[in-house]
């Protein structure tokens, strides 16, 4: 870590420590610093918030991966063909126009109120994200490099093996980038708002409503962990394999 | 290797004519004119004319990339999309594949043929030392200097042993310096492969440097406004630059040149 990201979070958190100190918020709002890390170690401690998040994990990454294995597809088809292309633009403007929350209902009715449900939610919302980005991946390569591959005799399938998918994956994977923090965002509200068990979503809506609010910090603190490390292992992930990509 | 130069024409061109359909407007735009050449095997013809004339179009419809409104175009007798090419474009760094290394750059074209991947990179490493081009090839084409790009590139048509040679003002993105070493690496390959090259300049010096014949192109609607033969001896070095000869081909070249521009 930069030493300006670790004065900043030394500036927060002391802020937040004279806030609790001085009682200058109600201390049911905003607890003060000490006492939510305490509650966040012994969750930590005794294990109880780690099959939350692990649930929580679990669900997006099985959404995103369903979301990705069919957005992708998709949308490889609707660059490389302008029939496809024409015939899906319209629908998948339309859906995704649509905010993701207003179709939960819908899912609940479809698929019940288990796990299949909060993935397929996820699935769509990122999906949807992925397939547009893999579309302008696909359609914004290069037409000399294309041109290279006719000229030595590759044929279209060739092309697009070889020179159009490759010119497309910088722009598919920050499709999948965009859409991982999506995903998160999109499990945690339906495991608030869908009956469930488990989750980090169901522990932050138990605890606010309970007024445990250092245990709903906890939780929120969780989420934001677990958001913020998925997105630098992806990032980090994504320079070692797309090293060409603005090059 | 040199080219036993058999008079028959490898590159024919016959009463090309090329016109783009313009959106929105009745009328279509006419780029080339009845254009009618013909070129040997193993010979080198540089293309020159003003800005933004038909240079381009002309080698995109010789390389079948395009197809023509009228005429013919055969390379060693065979419809243009029906032989091999070696296509090189100024944007070395967009013809150049950035998520492969350079060594499965060089031998993108033998992948096509259909080579397995031992084999092809054997090859790719023989072809270069029998031309004796030094070039890394571990690494990947960004990292490589812009005349080291086009070079990669370059033997990288050069490998598949294609048909002819079509080079899109390929050393105008080059400085000063790099673009002159090009050229003599260029007349080196030439005469180590013996292929046949048709290279499209904006720059006149290098136009008659490099060329057996000259073809001086008109304004839009391109025509061909005159071919100069450039019997200058071979090898050359840069110094026949200051040779009476280059001086009157140049002048005279110039000459026609104004003509194209001011017509």
């Amino acid at each position: 870590m930069k030493k300006e990201s670790v004065l900043s979070a030394i500036v927060l958190l002391s802020a937040w420590a004279l806030v609790g100190a001085f009682h200058l918020v109600n201390p049911l709002f905003l607890p003060p610093p000490w006492k939510v890390f305490t509650v966040l170690f012994g969750l930590c401690y005794t294990g109880s918030i780690l099959g939350d998040v692990l649930k929580t994990l679990y669900r997006m990454v099985l959404g995103f991966g369903l979301g990705a294995a069919i957005g992708i597809p998709i949308g490889l088809l609707m660059g490389r063909s302008d029939k496809v292309y024409r015939s899906l633009e319209f629908l998948v403007d339309f859906f995704r126009s649509i905010p993701v929350t207003a179709l939960f209902p819908l899912f609940l009715v479809i698929f019940g109120i288990g796990d299949l449900a909060k993935c397929s939610i996820v699935a769509w919302s990122t999906g949807l994200i992925i397939l547009v980005n893999t579309v302008y991946g696909v359609k914004s390569a290069k037409k000399t490099r294309i041109m290279v591959a006719q000229t030595m005799g590759a044929s279209n399938l060739e092309t697009f093996t070889k020179v159009i998918f490759f010119e497309g994956v910088p722009h598919i994977v920050a499709g999948l980038r965009t859409s991982l923090s999506m995903a998160l965002i999109v499990v945690i509200v339906t495991e608030m708002f869908m009956g469930t068990e488990s989750g980090i979503g169901r522990r932050i809506f138990d605890a606010s409503v309970t007024y445990r609010t250092p245990e709903m910090y906890s939780a929120i603190i969780c989420a934001g962990l677990l958001g913020f490390l998925l997105n630098k292992i992806f990032v980090f992930a994504e320079t070692k394999l797309i090293h060409w990509r603005g090059k | 290797m040199k080219n036993s130069r058999v008079g028959f024409p490898h590159i024919c061109i016959r009463g090309l004519c090329k016109s783009y359909v313009q959106a929105g407007r009745s009328e279509s735009l006419e780029v080339l004119r009845d254009i009618t050449l013909d070129i040997e095997k193993g010979e080198f013809v540089t293309f020159f004319g003003p800005n933004a004339c038909g240079k381009t179009t002309l080698l995109y419809v010789v390389g079948g990339l395009t197809p023509q409104t009228k005429g013919e175009v055969s390379i060693n007798g065979r419809a243009p999309h029906q032989t091999t090419k070696g296509f090189i474009f100024q944007n070395y760094a967009d013809s150049l594949f950035p998520w492969r290394s350079n060594i499965d750059n060089l031998c993108f074209p033998l992948e096509i043929t259909g080579l397995p991947k031992r084999k092809r990179r054997e090859r790719a490493r023989q072809f270069l030392s029998s031309l004796g081009v030094k070039l890394p090839l571990a690494g990947f084409p960004y990292e490589l200097s812009g005349g080291q790009q086009q070079l990669l590139a370059i033997v990288r048509a050069l490998i598949y042993d294609p048909d002819c040679m079509l080079m899109d003002e390929p050393f105008g993105s080059l400085d000063y310096q790099t673009r002159l070493s090009m050229q003599i690496t260029l007349l080196d390959l030439w005469s180590k492969t013996g292929k046949t090259i048709v290279f499209v300049s904006h720059e006149i010096d290098e136009a008659i440097f490099l060329a057996d014949r000259l073809v001086l192109l008109s304004n839009k609607p391109t025509r061909i406004m005159d071919i100069l033969k450039v019997d200058l001896p071979r090898p050359r070095s840069h110094e026949i630059i200051e040779s009476h000869e280059f001086v009157r081909l140049k002048t005279q070249a110039l000459r026609i040149f104004k003509q194209a521009v001011y017509e």
